[in-house]
C-alpha cells in the first residue's frame, strides 16, 4: 500500500516538476515580452502573445493549487483581454503595471515553490491597480452585456434562455456570428441592381411609448425586399413575473436586407428614431471576399452607441487576428530534447569518429588496392564529419535569448539610477554553447549594472559639461575572434580612473606601487576580491563583492575577462570564452610516460631552460630566473607523487603557464602538440581530484588527462 | 502462497573468480563483460584505483577487485576480464581474473555469510551460495560503491529505499 502512494506522489511531483519548469520558461518570455510591448505597444500580435503565456500559467497553477499565483494572473488575463479584443491604445502610464505585474507574477511563483506565506510586497498593489483599471476601462465603454443578474434562476429563466438557445441567439458574440454568416450567404446570391444592407437597431426601452416598435420596420423594409432576415437579441429579457408590456427590453435587432432601393430610401424609414438607435451600414459586393463596411448614417459617428461601436470593431478584426497568430506558430517550429539525449548522441558520434578512424587508417583495409572500398570510405569519412559537425551544432543556441534579458537589466537599472540611457545590442544571432548561455546570465547582469551605475556619468549635467549626449549609450556586443566568442559590453561613459585605481591597490597593499604596471594590469585590479572604486555604495554595486566574482566564474567556463578604458570616453567589458564547454585547445605533453593536457588558453611559453637560469633552494623548491621574474618549477612526478627517475629541468621542457596564483613552469618530458580535444569527466567517484579536469580520448583511442593548471602548487617538502 | 513463491524465486548472478575463490554479482546490475584493455593511470587515488578506460568513447574508472580486497596483485593474463557494473548511472568497471558463468540461483540455496574465516570484508558479501560443489559469495555492489564513494551517499541512499519498498 506505502509503495503505491510513494508512486503515485512520485508521478504527482514529475507532473509538477514539468509544470514548474513550463511555468518558469512562460514567465522568462512573458518578461522579455512585456518589454517589447513596452517598447511597442501597438504591437497586437506581442500582446496576443502575452495573453496566451498568462492564460496557460492561469490555468496550469490552478491545477497545481497556486491560488496566490492563479488569482493574480485571472486578473491579469482579464486586463490583458480587455485590451486584446478592444484593441484599445494602452495608456503610456499604464505600461508600468504591466511590467510591474509580470514582475509580481515572477514573485509569486517563487513564493508558491518555496511554500513562503507571505505574499511579496508588490501583490496586493498591483492586484489592485488591475482590478481598479478593469473597472474603469469596462464602465467607461460597457462591454459587458447587463446579463439576467439580479433575477433569481427560476424556471422560468431558465426556459426563457432555453428559448433563446432556441432561436440560436443565446449571446451577443453568437448573434454577431450568425449575422456575418448570413450577410457572407447574401452575399452570393447578390445580384446586380439589389444593395445588401446590415441595419442595427438599438430602440431605447420607452420607443414603445414614442410609437416604435422592431416589427414596423421589418414590415417597411419587407416590401421592397428581395430578401430579409432579422436577428433579436433577447437578453434582457426578463422573466414573465418581471414583464413590463410597455417597455421595450430588446436590446438590439440585427436585420439584413437585400434590396432594390438606395440607401437614402432605406434611411427614410428610420427618419423619425433617434441617431443613436440605429445604423445602416451597406454591405458592398463581396469581389475580394473581405467585407467592407461603410458607414454611413449617423452622420456624426461619435454618438454611435460605444457598445456597438465595439461589437463591429471585434467583428471585423476576428479575421486578421487569426491568422496572425497561426503564422506565428508555423515560424517557430522546434523540438525540445532532453540534455541528457543529446550528451549520448553526442558520446556515439564520438564513438563513430573514432571507428571511422580505425576503418579508414587500418593497415589491412588499405592493402586492398580496390577504387570502389578506397571511395566507399572516402564516402563514409566525408558522411562522419558532416554527421559530427551537425551534432556540434545542436548545442550551440543563438544568444538572443540572454540579450533579451539584459534589456530588462538594462531598463531596471536605468530607472533605479534615473540615468537615461540607450541600448545598442549586436551580434544577437552569435551562437554559443547551451551549457554556458546559463552560466553566462549572472556575469552579464554583474558588469551591465556596472556600466550603468559606474561606469556612465553621475547625471546628464555631467555628460553636459564634457561635450556628450545626455543619453548615456551601453552596447552589448557578440561576436566571433579567433576560435574564441567574445561578449562585450562597453559604455561612453567617463572611463577607469586609472591613477584612482593604482592608488587604492596599494592602500589595499595589493600592490607596492613600485611596479612598473601596463594599462592592462592596472585594470585588472579591478578584478581582486574585495576592491571597489565606487565612492559611494550603493544598491546596485559598489559592494566589493563583484568583479572578482564574475572573474571566477568566467573563469570557470574557461575563459577570461578583458577590460579595456579610455579615460573620459568610456569603458568595454569583453568576456572572451571558448566556442563550446565541450571542447577546449590543448597542449599535448608528456610526462613520466603518461600524456597529459594543458589547456592551451592558459599556456605562456614553454622553453628548455639554460642550466645556469635553474635555481634551487633548499626547501623552496626549484625555480627559473627569466626576464627578471622568478618562477618556481612544478614536476608533475612530485605533484603526483609518481615513483620516476628525476631528471633535471634543463633536461626537460617548461611550460610555463599563467595561474590564479602567478606564473608557475610545469616541468615535462616534451611536448607532443596542440590538438582541439573534447572534455569528458572521469566520473563522480574522480571528480574529486582537483588537479584533473577531466579526461580527452585521443584520435588512437588513449585516454589523456587534462590538468587544472589552477590547483597545480609546487611541492615544497621534497 | 506468497511465502512459497518468495522462497523459490530464482535469481541470476555472474560468477567470477578471484584467485580460488568464486564470487557472484546480481546480473541486474552489470551492464556489460570486456576484455582486459588499456588503462590509463589516474594520479592520487587509492591503489585499487587502477585509472580509467576508454570504453567506446566514455571514461570508466576501473577498480582492480584483487587489490580491493586485499590480495596479491596478479599480471593480466587472456582470461582476465572487465566487469562494467552500473549503480545509478554511474558506471564501474572491476577487474577479475576470470569470468565463469551466468548462474540461476534459487533464493532457497543462499545463506547468510559467516561472520569470519575469510580474507576479505565480509561487510560486501550479502549471501552465500551453495552451486554444486563450489560456494559462491555474493557481492553487494551498493556497499562496495559507498565504501569507496563511488557514488555519493544520497545516491545510495535513493537507490535503497527504491529497492526497498
Amino acid at each position: 500500500m506505502a509503495r503505491y502512494i510513494g508512486c503515485a506522489m512520485t508521478k504527482k511531483e514529475q507532473v509538477k516538476a514539468i509544470f514548474i519548469e513550463e511555468a518558469g520558461e512562460i514567465i522568462e518570455k512573458l518578461d522579455v515580452d512585456i518589454l517589447r510591448f513596452e517598447e511597442d505597444s501597438s504591437d497586437f500580435n506581442l500582446l496576443n502573445e502575452i495573453f496566451r503565456g498568462v492564460h496557460t500559467l492561469k490555468g496550469n497553477s490552478n491545477a497545481f493549487g497556486f491560488t496566490r499565483l492563479g488569482e493574480f494572473v485571472h486578473h491579469f488575463e482579464d486586463l490583458l483581454d480587455y485590451y486584446r479584443t478592444t484593441r484599445d491604445e494602452i495608456e503610456e502610464h499604464y505600461l508600468d503595471l504591466f511590467v510591474g505585474s509580470v514582475d509580481v507574477v515572477k514573485e509569486v511563483m517563487i513564493c508558491e515553490l518555496d511554500e513562503v506565506e507571505t505574499l511579496p510586497g508588490g501583490y496586493g498593489e498591483y492586484l489592485g491597480k488591475i482590478k481598479d483599471l478593469i473597472a474603469i476601462k469596462t464602465n467607461k465603454t460597457v462591454v459587458t452585456v447587463p446579463q439576467m443578474s439580479g433575477v433569481e434562476p427560476t424556471i422560468d429563466a431558465i426556459s426563457m434562455s432555453d428559448l433563446a438557445a432556441e432561436f440560436g441567439l443565446g449571446c451577443q458574440e453568437e448573434v454577431s456570428k450568425t449575422v456575418t454568416n448570413c450577410i457572407k450567404t447574401k452575399q452570393i446570391s447578390q445580384e446586380d441592381g439589389l444593395n445588401l444592407y446590415l441595419i442595427n437597431l438599438t430602440l431605447d426601452s420607452d420607443s414603445y411609448k414614442r410609437g416604435f416598435d422592431h416589427l414596423i420596420f421589418l414590415h417597411l423594409l419587407k416590401e421592397k425586399a428581395a430578401s430579409l432576415d432579422s436577428f433579436f437579441n433577447m437578453e434582457s429579457i426578463g422573466t414573465l413575473d418581471n414583464f413590463l408590456s410597455e417597455e421595450n427590453k430588446i436590446l438590439n435587432v440585427s436585420i439584413v436586407v437585400l434590396t432594390s432601393q438606395s440607401l437614402e430610401e432605406v434611411t427614410e424609414y428610420f427618419e423619425f428614431l433617434f441617431e443613436n438607435e440605429y445604423l445602416i451600414t451597406l454591405v458592398e459586393p463581396s469581389i475580394t471576399g473581405v467585407i467592407k463596411e461603410r458607414d454611413i448614417a449617423p452622420e456624426k459617428p461619435n454618438i454611435v452607441d460605444a457598445r456597438k461601436g465595439s461589437d463591429r470593431r471585434k467583428d471585423d478584426r476576428r479575421e486578421p487576428t487569426e491568422t496572425s497568430s497561426s503564422s506565428a506558430l508555423t515560424t517557430k517550429s522546434t523540438i525540445r530534447i532532453d540534455t541528457i539525449k543529446l550528451d549520448e548522441l553526442f558520446d556515439s558520434v564520438g564513438e563513430l569518429v573514432i571507428a571511422q578512424n580505425f576503418v579508414a587508417q587500418n593497415e589491412k583495409i588499405r592493402a586492398i588496392e580496390d577504387e570502389s572500398i578506397s571511395r566507399a570510405i572516402e564516402t563514409l569519412s566525408k558522411i562522419t564529419k558532416k554527421i559530427q559537425d551537425r551534432v556540434m551544432s545542436l548545442r550551440m543556441v543563438a544568444i538572443r535569448d540572454t540579450f533579451d534579458k539584459m534589456k530588462r537589466v538594462v531598463r531596471d537599472t536605468s530607472k533605479k539610477t534615473g540615468k537615461e540611457l540607450r541600448l545598442i545590442v549586436v551580434g544577437e544571432e552569435t551562437e554559443i554553447d547551451k551549457t554556458m548561455i546559463d552560466s553566462l546570465s549572472d556575469p552579464l547582469i554583474h558588469i551591465i549594472r556596472n556600466a550603468i551605475d559606474h561606469g556612465l556619468e553621475a547625471d546628464a549635467a555631467e555628460r553636459l559639461s564634457v561635450g556628450k549626449k545626455t543619453e548615456g549609450t551601453i552596447t552589448l556586443r557578440a561576436f566571433h575572434k579567433s576560435g574564441s566568442i567574445v561578449i562585450s559590453v562597453s559604455d561612453d561613459g567617463r572611463g577607469i580612473n586609472k591613477e584612482k585605481v593604482l592608488q587604492k591597490a596599494i592602500e589595499r597593499g595589493v600592490v607596492t606601487g613600485d611596479e612598473n604596471l601596463t594599462d592592462s594590469q592596472i585594470f585588472a585590479l579591478l578584478m581582486q576580491p574585495g576592491f571597489s572604486t565606487a565612492d559611494t555604495i550603493s544598491d546596485l554595486s559598489g559592494r566589493g563583492v563583484g568583479l572578482d566574482v564574475v572573474k571566477t566564474s568566467i573563469e570557470k567556463l574557461r575563459g577570461k575577462i578583458e577590460v579595456d578604458s579610455k579615460e573620459g570616453e568610456g569603458t568595454v567589458f569583453s568576456m572572451v570564452l571558448p566556442l563550446t564547454l565541450a571542447i577546449i585547445d590543448g597542449m599535448l605533453v608528456r610526462t613520466a610516460g603518461e600524456i597529459y593536457i594543458i589547456p592551451t588558453l592558459s599556456v605562456v611559453e614553454s622553453f628548455r631552460p639554460d642550466k645556469e637560469i635553474v635555481h634551487s633552494l633548499k626547501g623552496k623548491g626549484e625555480f627559473v630566473s627569466m626576464r627578471a621574474q622568478h618562477i618556481p618549477v612544478i614536476r608533475l612526478s612530485d605533484v603526483f607523487a609518481l615513483d620516476v627517475k628525476r631528471i633535471e629541468p634543463w633536461e626537460g621542457i617548461l611550460v610555463c603557464v599563467e595561474t590564479g596564483a602567478g606564473r608557475v613552469a610545469i616541468m615535462v618530458d616534451e611536448l607532443l602538440g596542440r590538438q582541439q580535444v573534447v572534455i569528458k569527466t572521469l566520473g563522480q567517484s574522480l571528480s574529486k581530484l582537483k588537479e584533473i579536469t577531466g579526461g580527452a580520448i585521443l584520435g588512437n583511442g588513449d585516454i589523456a588527462l587534462i590538468l587544472n593548471v589552477d590547483e597545480l602548487c609546487p611541492v615544497f617538502e621534497s | 502462497m506468497e511465502l512459497n513463491t518468495m522462497l523459490s524465486k530464482k535469481e541470476r548472478y555472474l560468477t567470477f573468480f578471484l584467485g580460488d575463490e568464486q564470487y557472484g554479482i546480481g546480473i541486474d546490475r552489470i551492464k556489460e563483460i570486456i576484455a582486459m584493455m588499456k588503462v590509463t593511470f589516474v594520479p592520487k587515488t587509492p591503489p585499487f584505483m587502477r585509472g580509467v578506460i576508454n570504453l567506446r568513447g566514455s571514461i570508466i574508472p576501473i577498480v582492480d577487485t584483487r587489490l580491493r580486497f586485499a590480495m596479491e596483485p596478479r599480471e593480466a593474463d587472456m582470461h582476465t576480464t572487465i566487469i562494467i557494473v552500473e549503480v545509478e548511472k554511474v558506471n564501474i568497471g572491476f577487474i577479475v581474473d576470470r569470468v565463469e558463468e551466468v548462474a540461476s540461483i534459487d533464493s532457497s540455496h543462499l545463506s547468510e555469510p559467516p561472520k569470519f574465516g575469510s580474507n576479505i570484508d565480509m561487510d560486501f558479501i550479502c549471501s552465500m551460495a551453495q552451486i554444486g560443489e563450489s560456494v559462491v559469495m555474493i557481492l553487494n555492489v551498493l556497499k562496495l560503491f559507498e565504501a569507496d564513494e563511488l557514488v555519493s551517499l544520497e545516491q545510495i541512499q535513493k537507490t535503497q529505499t527504491i529497492e526497498g519498498e
